[in-house]
């Protein structure tokens, strides 16, 4: 089966992307490919911890990430220069990830076969 | 064949894309400017690392559209035809949004 990087490139709640990259994995998960998700520039604000979308009528998307290891989804990438300049550092994350160097940025995309961006 | 060709649609005067696509840009990647990302090439000198014009091609109708023209020691200009063929002498694509 053919692998997948979903990858996400922006801050949560001003768009669908964090909900329908979610959707995309876990439908994917289910159906066997292997599933690898990675975060770049301001999508590593959709894994921050403490946020409380419902004081602005939005749903919460925290519940879902919590989700993914029930859908052995545990390949999740977040690239740590883009997630230091934003002020923030593993401990602020809702989840366990895999902090990836810019550098190593290519050799990851390079190694899955097919790239979906959100 | 190539292995990614990456796809960048947004202004660089205004987006990241083109900073974070060229910083993932391997060897054998190439990459394909288009919409508004044919407007780096009113002034290419913006971006740094840019890949050579064998590895760098611009969608002739947006630079067209745009008033933009493709330098050739830069870009390589193409028509849709020709993108299409590009994707599939790579193994995969990468859009960056």
């Amino acid at each position: 089966m053919r692998s997948t990087l979903f990858i996400n490139t922006k801050g949560p709640y001003s768009s669908q992307a964090t909900r329908e990259s979610l959707d995309a994995a876990l439908a994917s998960a289910a159906f066997g490919v292997p599933v690898g998700l990675l975060y770049l520039e301001d999508g590593v604000f959709q894994l921050k911890q403490g946020q409380t979308p419902n004081t602005a009528d939005l749903k919460r998307t925290a519940p879902i990430f919590q989700s993914l290891a029930l859908y052995e989804i545990s390949d999740i990438y977040v690239c740590e220069e883009d997630l230091h300049s934003r002020g923030l550092c593993q401990e602020d994350l809702l989840i366990d990830v895999t902090l990836v160097p810019t550098s190593q940025i290519g050799p990851l995309l390079a190694s899955y076969d097919n790239l979906l961006s959100f | 064949m190539g292995m990614i060709l990456h796809i960048v649609n947004q202004s660089p005067f205004k987006h990241t894309a083109l900073t974070q696509c060229l910083r993932a840009l391997g060897q054998e990647d190439s990459l394909i400017l288009i919409e508004d990302g044919v407007l780096l090439l009113a002034n290419p000198a913006f971006a740094s690392n840019l890949p050579p014009a064998t590895r760098l091609f611009a969608l002739q109708p947006d630079g067209d559209a745009r008033g933009i023209s493709i330098d050739p020691d830069i870009a390589t200009a193409v028509e849709f035809p020709q993108f299409v063929e590009l994707v599939t002498q790579h193994q995969k694509t990468m859009s960056w949004l």
